[in-house]
């Protein structure tokens, strides 16, 4: 018979998560609360340009 | 009224003026000043609405964007806008899924939308103190998202709307992705900066 150790579940905040992928680039680039639809979907009508090096 | 009641009467809800310090304003300030520099250019010139799956409508924009750094995440990690979010909605644990700085040059836009279907509330304000109301529509709040693109197909800026305040540092929230809302061409000599922050509840329900 397997014996389940029952111990107290590490506090994770979900917030941590949503930081790391901020931090790392991987949130939409959109910014605001419009759909995250990439620009890529829309190839033909986007004006992509890429921030000059600073 | 309650928080709760003018979020289900009006889709709206207010923060204190007084509940983010000062001293964070500054910092955000800082902070978006340097983003500027960085910013990618978000131009949108799909026309008309483009309704999808999630209940949103993304349509077209001008305008720069950057998700913004330390600051930014300290004010979207803010107590007090999880509690405001989380009493509105009416939802257990409310955490900022999207946040970030909106630049503004003379003429950029955003026609009407909703947003992403993953935003429980949208908190929005000015970090620059010229930005004009936000056009939005309550009304059609609890339309389907197909009623609404029907409905606003040819009004980028729908006439009858009414206007949302975008303060100076204090922050709003409102529904977003059942109301659509716009922005119309900024009208002033300077540039200026949004800041919207998004709550979802990602708490694991019981099924």
């Amino acid at each position: 018979m397997t014996t389940v150790e029952h111990t107290t579940p590490a506090s994770v905040d979900p917030a941590d998560f949503v930081t790391s992928l901020h931090e790392e680039g991987q949130l939409p680039q959109n910014a605001g609360g419009d759909p995250s639809v990439p620009d890529s979907a829309f190839p033909q009508h986007h004006v992509y340009e890429q921030p000059a090096a600073v | 009224m309650t928080l709760r009641q003018t979020w289900l009467a009006e889709g709206r809800a207010e923060v204190p003026a007084d509940a983010i310090e000062p001293g964070l304003w500054e910092e955000i300030a800082e902070e978006a000043a340097h983003c500027a520099t960085v910013a990618v250019v978000r131009h949108n010139r799909r026309p008309g609405l483009l309704v999808m799956r999630d209940g949103s409508i993304t349509s077209p924009q001008r305008c720069r964007v950057h998700p913004g750094g330390k600051a930014l995440n300290a004010l979207a990690r803010s107590k007090v806008l999880a509690d405001i979010a989380g009493e509105a909605t009416g939802q257990a644990r409310m955490t900022p899924i999207r946040y970030g700085y909106k630049f503004y040059a003379p003429g950029d836009y955003m026609h009407v939308h909703r947003d992403d279907g993953k935003c429980d509330i949208t908190f929005s304000c000015g970090l620059t103190p010229n930005l004009a109301p936000m056009g939005w529509l309550p009304r059609l709040r609890y339309l389907s998202t197909q009623q609404v693109a029907d409905e606003l197909q040819e009004e980028p800026y729908p006439q009858g709307g009414e206007e949302f305040s975008i303060l100076h540092r204090v922050l709003s929230g409102f529904d977003g992705r059942r109301i659509p809302h716009w922005r119309t061409p900024l009208d002033t000599q300077s540039g200026e900066v949004l800041i919207t922050i998004c709550f979802s509840d990602l708490s694991v329900k019981p099924s």
